[in-house]
């Protein structure tokens, strides 16, 4: 059976002025000139960024497309057109069918309103009849688990209860697309889960298409088929999740982190990286860590008679792709036995020192000579959840300073 | 034409037209002191200066109409009209994060706003009918014309509205623009004073504005019992359905760029 895509993608192209707006002022003053070249956009390339060039894509109902990329690639600005929130400069974009986007969670929440008035505005928003809220507002509120809270402002909610709330309305809108946006990072792991699964409800139960661009690999893994890689505006790269998640990475890494990522052929043959698992200070595998919590990285490999001089690189990457730490194991006085065909090693932090958020251990396997050829690598994602009492905000790093008063008069101390 | 089409999808977004604009109600009066008594207070105090000034400053003619009723009957259309404009107009760039994250016709933030201050008016209403009793000013049969009267106020409304709320997408500077504008208006308008002081060879031009051939309409058929001028009352409404026609298509027109500017 030949099938239309309800999202159809022809050669669009999608061009952002950069910089402010002229005011009338100027507008008024450059006039003359304007008139002269009756032409608004010549002469403006340099202030020009293409979001998106050329770019064809085709979803079909059912569907669950992926789309990663680094920040500033044309993610967003794809789902924003298939959201009609934004039209195309060149190219053509058809969508069928009702879509609902999770661009922004609450986005039209008002904050002097209850939760209950928010309810129904957003889902007008969202294209909702009022009946049809009235049969769905005891589910959406179960979902967001917000009963008791339901006739309070929302302005004095919590980020994560907007955030609930938010989602809660959007995911009963039964839309025919669904775009899901990084959004779902706000909110503790546990409302998390019970997102993807949702989404994973409306893919399997009800044949909704799902477009979702996320950091979080291990989402798109489960919920996926396809996976797509932009960059620059540009498609990198169509496939299956774990082919182009894999390709992805090792671009980004070896940007983020110099070292050379671009597998030779045939390398993997000789040494193999057979599992990596982050341990707990108790010994205890696990995926959730406090900010100062210490980790361990317990690697197991396995390599040819042929590889000599063998060594590994550890770090962590935020989801964003800073590069916290990378270090090698050699640089840190660890030498391989230099003999056997593998093993398990296990490289121990004794505090992550990081703020709340999603972040890869990557584990490379590479030669400890100067070239540091790269056999393999592997990554594995962990989460940072933020400290019972701590609230904070600002930075990249966790470091909290030990505080004391100095018995020292003010002015001598100056 | 796509303006049918236009007309059909604001249709079908017609209720969050109305949940906008309960929203933009609730909003205004919930967290403020008076709540719905400054719908009235606005018109009442601006009745209540203006009668000072030109009963016993500078004696206005009015024709055997108490001057509070004369300046009530028109500053309250000329009200609604104003707040429709002040709110109406930032209302696309007030509220951008909507904007910017979710598609719906955007027309539907201006209309709301224009649907809240008609709430506004019909509060008014009440105090307008309470001076009527108040003065014993009779119910003549001409205020059948009335709500003709606000139809073409309305229409006049959306138009200009429309026209600036794009403008302000394109150009902050409006923003100042609106409140001067507003003024100027006011002046240029039959609200403190009536049309007779206009010198007769004046007329035509001055009528023109379409708040003119409508506020006088609003008197002819509330407090002296008349037909409005028929040939001011079809200017006024070819000006407001010109405005209307123009506006939309201009908003509709540069709506898709709105979510990239503002």
């Amino acid at each position: 059976m030949l099938m239309e895509p309800v999202i159809h993608f022809e050669c669009v192209s999608k061009r952002y002025q950069l910089g402010a707006m002229p005011s009338l002022r100027e507008r008024l003053g450059t006039l003359p000139e304007r008139l002269r070249r009756r032409s608004r956009d010549a002469g403006a390339e340099k202030d020009v960024l293409w979001a998106l060039r050329e770019v064809d894509l085709e979803v079909f109902p059912g569907e669950t497309l992926g789309i990663i990329g680094p920040n500033g690639a044309g993610k967003t600005t794809s789902l924003k057109l298939i959201a009609q929130i934004t039209k195309p400069t060149a190219g053509r974009v058809t969508v069928r069918g009702r879509v609902s986007s999770l661009i922004e969670l609450g986005a039209g929440f008002h904050p002097d309103l209850t939760g209950r008035e928010n309810v129904y505005l957003n889902g007008a928003i969202l294209g909702l009849r009022r009946r049809e809220l009235d049969r769905l507002f005891d589910q959406i509120v179960a979902f967001a688990e917000l009963e008791r809270f339901i006739d309070t402002p929302v302005k004095r909610y919590s980020s994560g209860m907007y955030a609930r709330l938010g989602f809660a309305v959007a995911a009963h809108v039964s839309p025919d697309i669904l775009l899901v946006d990084e959004v779902l990072s706000v909110g503790d792991a546990a409302f998390q889960k019970r997102c993807y699964e949702k989404v994973w409800e409306l893919v399997n139960h009800e044949g909704r298409s799902v477009i979702m661009v996320s950091h979080g690999f291990g989402y798109i893994r489960a919920l996926c088929r396809r996976v797509l890689w932009v960059a620059n505006g540009q498609v990198q790269m169509v496939g299956t999740p774990d082919d182009v998640i894999r390709a992805y990475e090792s671009s980004v890494f070896s940007r983020a982190t110099g070292l050379p990522f671009n597998l030779s052929q045939g390398a993997e043959a000789q040494v193999q990286i057979v599992g990596v698992t982050l341990l707990d200070a108790q010994g205890q595998p696990a995926e959730e860590y406090g900010p100062q919590d210490s980790i361990i990285v317990r690697i197991a490999y396995q390599r040819s008679q042929a590889v000599t001089g063998l060594t590994f690189a550890v770090g962590v990457m935020r989801d964003d792709t800073l590069n916290c730490y990378t270090s090698y194991a050699d640089e840190c006085g660890f030498a391989l036995p230099a003999d056997d065909l593998g093993g398990v090693v296990e490289a121990r932090y004794h505090a992550l020192q990081l703020m709340p958020g999603a972040y890869q251990m990557y584990v490379t396997a590479l030669s400890s000579d100067e070239k540091r050829t790269v056999y393999t690598y592997r990554t594995v994602g962990f989460h940072v959840a933020a400290e019972a009492g701590l609230d904070i905000r600002h930075g990249s790093f966790y470091n909290l300073p030990a505080w004391r008063l100095a018995a020292i008069p003010h002015h001598e101390a100056l | 034409m796509d303006v049918l089409a236009d007309i059909k999808t604001l249709w079908l977004h017609r209720e969050l037209l109305w949940v906008w604009a309960a929203r933009e109600v609730r909003v205004r009066y919930k967290q403020s002191l008076l709540g719905a008594g400054w719908a009235i207070l606005q018109p009442l105090a601006l009745t209540l200066m203006f009668s000072l000034v030109f009963t016993l400053v500078v004696p206005i003619p009015t024709a055997d109409v108490p001057y509070p009723i004369f300046a009530y009957t028109a500053l309250l259309p000329w009200t609604f009209l104003a707040s429709s404009i002040s709110f109406g107009v930032p209302s696309l760039v007030n509220n951008m994060n909507l904007v910017t994250k979710i598609y719906f016709p955007r027309e539907v933030l201006p209309l709301a706003t224009i649907a809240a201050a008609g709430v506004d008016f019909l509060v008014g209403g009440l105090v307008l009918v309470g001076m009527m009793l108040w003065y014993r000013v009779p119910l003549y049969p001409t205020a059948l014309l009335l709500p003709v009267l606000l139809l073409i106020q309305m229409i006049l409304t959306f138009g200009v509205t429309l026209i600036g709320a794009t403008a302000l997408v394109f150009y902050r500077d409006v923003r100042f623009l609106v409140p001067l504008f507003l003024q100027l208006w006011l002046y240029a308008s039959p609200v403190i004073y009536p049309v007779s002081l206009i010198p007769a060879q004046w007329r035509g031009l001055y009528f023109l504005n379409p708040m003119a051939g409508l506020l006088e309409g609003y008197r002819a058929v509330l407090l002296y019992g008349h037909w409005p001028d028929r040939q001011a009352l079809a200017t006024a409404a070819v000006v407001a359905l010109a405005l209307a026609v123009v506006g939309y298509s201009w908003f509709k027109r540069l709506e898709p760029r709105f979510a990239d500017l503002i």
